[in-house]
């Protein structure tokens, strides 16, 4: 899968790792098992510092997008997870205040709940129930 | 043959290379200066590149009668290999000139104008086949050894002076008596070769990724492909090596040496890697790939100008790449601002070096 990094971007380099990397699991653009570069050839190729790879993919990690195999190193793991309680929540908290700036932004439900949908079919290319 | 001739093959063999550096230049790329997305095909990239040829030109015919003549009157060795030297440097002037002209003229048409500066690589990148395998430099080590257990099983047949240098004409100019050390010299020499082209192999491998943001699947295959081609070149030099270098034992041994097989190498040599660098282009640019235009391209380029001295040097403390495309040229390059690349280069080039001492 092709990553694009925007040096001038205002959201800092991990997170732009990060929702990429989620973005092309979710699309199945990375496949599960598949084994993504080592730390040190990601930060190589990008020409960023080590740490900044390491906290993308230990974040990853610790949020079960990212497994770790002996051999190969960070793949991604089997999907679909079944989500946890706690992720449910952290989701929940996330999702408050975008839809509380919809609100403020004049959105009705509706079109709150079909921009959802919209992106929902983006991602998953539309083959998804 | 004579001097003058020799001098003046190497002067224009220089000149020639120097000649094609706008062929090899990808589209992207401008005296190492990334252009703005849309300006490849500009009127002003077409001018420079044609300048440039006829600066080069101008250089050229002024130096060569120049130098020819005050090599004529007062010839030494040490006048012969500065002025093949000072070639050189001029050359690389020009190339600094022109590589100041285009970042000017960038900074000019990007004026007040945001720019992005987009990155983009492929994760799967490193998977599959991205050079020949490294067990072929068996080959070439191979005979190496049988290099080393020749000289050793002949030692009492090699004569009691040994050449040990060579003037311009490819005539011995220095000898040393016979010892284990003047006899394993030449299968060291091609020992140390053999072990740099195998760290060229290996940086090959490793060297950042060359993506273009307007094109990502075509010049991603091309990187790819570009990388296996040269990995297949620097194994047969390697071979190509270690069998020469195995002759000129033999050679020294007989007492004498077929002189077009001294001056078939470095023709061979020389004739291959300008036909591959143009077959390939930078970064495998002028390679043909079986990909259809991709549509998910990004209206965006790397913008890293500043961290290239002159075009030429790389130089980005940021960076923990070791090793990076050359901007101008084709090949691979170091980062100069990384300890470990400087200090890794450092003692290879030490390591070559010392045999010319010892």
């Amino acid at each position: 899968m092709l990553i694009s990094v925007d040096f001038n971007s205002e959201t800092p380099i991990y997170e732009q790792l990060k929702e990429q990397i989620v973005m092309g699991i979710a699309s199945g653009a990375l496949k599960p098992g598949e084994k993504l570069p080592s730390i040190r050839q990601m930060a190589e190729d990008l020409g960023v510092n080590l740490h900044t790879i390491n906290k993308a993919y230990n974040q990853l990690k610790a949020d079960g997008l990212l497994a770790n195999d002996r051999r190969k190193g960070a793949v991604v793991p089997s999907l679909p997870q079944k989500a946890t309680a706690r992720q449910k929540e952290e989701l929940r908290q996330k999702l408050k205040p975008l839809i509380a700036k919809a609100i403020c932004y004049g959105l009705s439900k509706k079109e709150i709940q079909s921009m959802c949908n919209s992106l929902y079919d983006q991602i998953t290319g539309g083959s998804d129930e | 043959m004579n001097k003058a001739f020799v001098y003046t093959a190497i002067s224009i063999l220089i000149y020639g290379i120097n000649l094609l550096i706008p062929l090899f230049m990808k589209p992207s790329l401008l005296f190492g200066v990334r252009l703005p997305v849309g300006s490849e095909e500009s009127a002003f990239v077409k001018d420079l590149k044609r300048q440039f040829r006829y600066l080069i030109s101008a250089v050229f015919l002024v130096y060569l009668p120049v130098t020819l003549v005050i090599l004529e009157y007062s010839f030494s060795e040490a006048l012969f290999e500065s002025f093949i030297f000072g070639q050189i440097i001029l050359y690389w002037v020009v190339i600094y000139y022109f590589n100041r002209k285009a970042l000017r003229w960038k900074s000019r048409i990007l004026k007040n104008v945001p720019t992005p500066n987009v990155t983009l690589i492929d994760t799967s990148f490193r998977q599959g086949r991205l050079t020949i395998s490294p067990w072929w430099f068996l080959i070439p080590l191979g005979v190496v050894l049988a290099h080393f257990v020749f000289v050793n099983a002949e030692y009492g047949q090699f004569p009691q002076r040994l050449a040990v240098h060579y003037n311009v004409m490819g005539q011995a100019d220095r000898f040393v008596l016979k010892s284990w050390w003047a006899v394993n010299r030449m299968p060291l020499i091609s020992f140390g070769l053999v072990l740099l082209m195998a760290g060229i192999f290996f940086v090959i491998r490793r060297a950042k990724q060359e993506i273009e943001a307007s094109a990502p699947e075509t010049s991603l295959r091309q990187d790819r492909k570009f990388r296996y081609y040269w990995s297949v070149y620097v194994v047969s030099v390697a071979l190509m090596i270690s069998l020469y270098f195995f002759y000129f034992s033999y050679a020294i041994l007989r007492g004498y040496f077929y002189t077009w097989l001294v001056w078939a190498f470095p023709f061979i040599l020389v004739t291959a890697t300008i036909g591959l660098a143009l077959y390939t282009g930078q970064s495998g640019y002028r390679l043909k790939t079986d990909t259809k235009a991709s549509k998910d391209t990004i209206k965006a380029m790397r913008d890293d100008d500043r961290y290239w001295i002159a075009g030429i040097f790389y130089c980005n403390k940021n960076d923990p790449a070791l090793f990076v495309e050359k901007r101008i040229g084709v090949g691979w390059t170091i980062n100069f601002c990384n300890v470990w690349a400087v200090l890794i280069v450092s003692a290879i080039v030490f390591l070559l070096l010392l045999p010319l001492f010892l």
